[in-house]
């Protein structure tokens, strides 16, 4: 019954994600929770991370669907992690520096960059990380990457084409195939400018 | 608690007790931003200042209500790239002591994104032209941020903390000010189009030959984007 009130609610995702142009659109919502709202499942799996600084726990949906993330810094780095709403772990994303990417990588990432727009901005380079539940439970506690992983680019930039500048959040493979391309709604600014 | 409060009567103390000039009162502000197209948008701001404490008259402050000033404001702003905007705008003051005064203006504001928030650095040029005085030529500068409350992002429905401080150094007739405005306060985050934001606006000037005005202002701002009038560039 529940899979049925779903079907309607994700039809006008759909027609709200998309505009005339078919272009889809960044939409989550992300809140501070505590500690005793995240499923016990993934308290297990984070308790046995070997990570000292403190973990902050949010909880995120797109309108359709629920996730929780905690945060924390580990080895000079700001990582996020996601858990579906059983408390299995869906991805590890850590913030890195574009100089700290591959230069393959990076190569590839600049030519879908050149190719797309005009003009282009980097503004969050992440590094998103997928795979077995085992590889990923364990990420934490070795410092050495399990090859097992799947490795995907998550780039933010601002990015002008048809003379006009917008904010984009793409999903790019290891191998340099565009994932997902999303139009992010950045906050308005007129209270900071004027 | 404690020691806020000591903070706080330290603060009002001082400000009360001292031989400078002291008035605090309302500062309603409301912008409506309306987009022409993708690259152009025109913002319209009302703005009045209305004193309700002031120790001019005593020497000690006590509560004389005046409306002292209405600006209002017109820009026409231009997105240079998506983080870049310059604009350019009028003012009309209607001021209750003097004759009413014209204003142009000229920004030039960027952002600078980092982690859990934003901030908006903002260059300003300003001339007042006045019947009974000689032009006034001003040069600004103000760092803004909006601060999310809850999450790492500001969320339809959330809450921010708003801060902000602006340099003024002014010129006329051959003689040079300079102000400072440090603004604290929280916002609402309705969606993208509707903002409340509840603040304290402190003013200190002139720096120059020792600050002997503060004004503190409560300002209630409300900010309303339209949709865009356009779809084609």
């Amino acid at each position: 019954m529940k899979t049925l009130w779903n079907v309607p609610i994700f039809i006008m995702l759909l027609l709200v994600s998309f505009d005339g142009s078919g272009q889809e659109f960044k939409n989550e919502k992300e809140v501070g929770i505590s500690k005793k709202n995240v499923p016990d499942e993934a308290l297990e799996i984070t308790n046995e991370f070997d990570v000292k600084r403190k973990q902050k726990w949010y909880r995120q949906t797109n309108f359709v669907t629920t996730s929780y993330e905690v945060k924390f810094k580990w080895n000079s780095h700001f990582y996020s992690v996601e858990f579906d709403t059983t408390g299995q772990i869906l991805d590890i994303e850590q913030l890195v520096k574009w100089k700290e990417i591959e230069q393959k990588h990076r190569k590839q990432l600049k030519k879908i960059f050149e190719n797309r727009f005009d003009k282009y901005k980097l503004i969050k380079c992440q590094i998103q990380y997928t795979g077995e539940k085992k590889s990923l439970n364990t990420y934490f506690k070795s410092s050495e990457l399990d090859e097992q992983l799947t490795i995907r680019f998550e780039i933010e930039i601002e990015g002008k084409s048809d003379k006009s500048w917008k904010k984009y959040e793409f999903l790019v493979t290891s191998e340099g195939e565009v994932e997902r391309e999303r139009i992010i709604i950045g906050r308005s600014t007129e209270n900071l400018n004027y | 608690m404690r020691i806020r409060l000591f903070f706080i009567l330290f603060f009002v103390s001082n400000l009360t007790m001292s031989q400078d000039r002291f008035l605090s009162g309302i500062f309603p502000e409301f912008g409506l931003n309306a987009p022409i197209n993708d690259r152009w948008s025109y913002l319209f701001k009302l703005e009045s200042q209305n004193r309700i404490i002031d120790n001019a008259a005593m020497d000690y402050p006590s509560l004389r209500y005046k409306h002292l000033l209405t600006d209002l404001q017109s820009f026409m702003s231009v997105n240079i790239t998506y983080s870049l905007k310059g604009a350019f705008g009028y003012q009309y003051r209607i001021d209750s002591d003097r004759t009413d005064s014209h204003r142009s203006i000229q920004q030039i504001a960027w952002v600078s994104n980092f982690r859990t928030f934003r901030i908006v650095s903002r260059v300003r040029t300003d001339q007042t032209f006045l019947n009974d005085a000689s032009p006034e030529y001003r040069f600004r500068y103000r760092a803004a941020s909006d601060i999310p409350l809850q999450g790492m992002k500001i969320d339809d429905g959330e809450q921010y903390l708003l801060l902000s401080n602006e340099f003024i150094l002014g010129i006329q007739s051959n003689e040079y000010s300079l102000e400072n405005r440090f603004v604290a306060g929280v916002g609402h985050f309705f969606n993208n189009k509707e903002k409340l934001e509840f603040s304290l606006d402190y003013r200190t000037d002139p720096y120059f030959s020792g600050i002997d005005r503060h004004r503190l202002w409560l300002k209630i701002s409300f900010y309303w984007k339209l949709g865009k009038f356009f779809s084609i560039n």
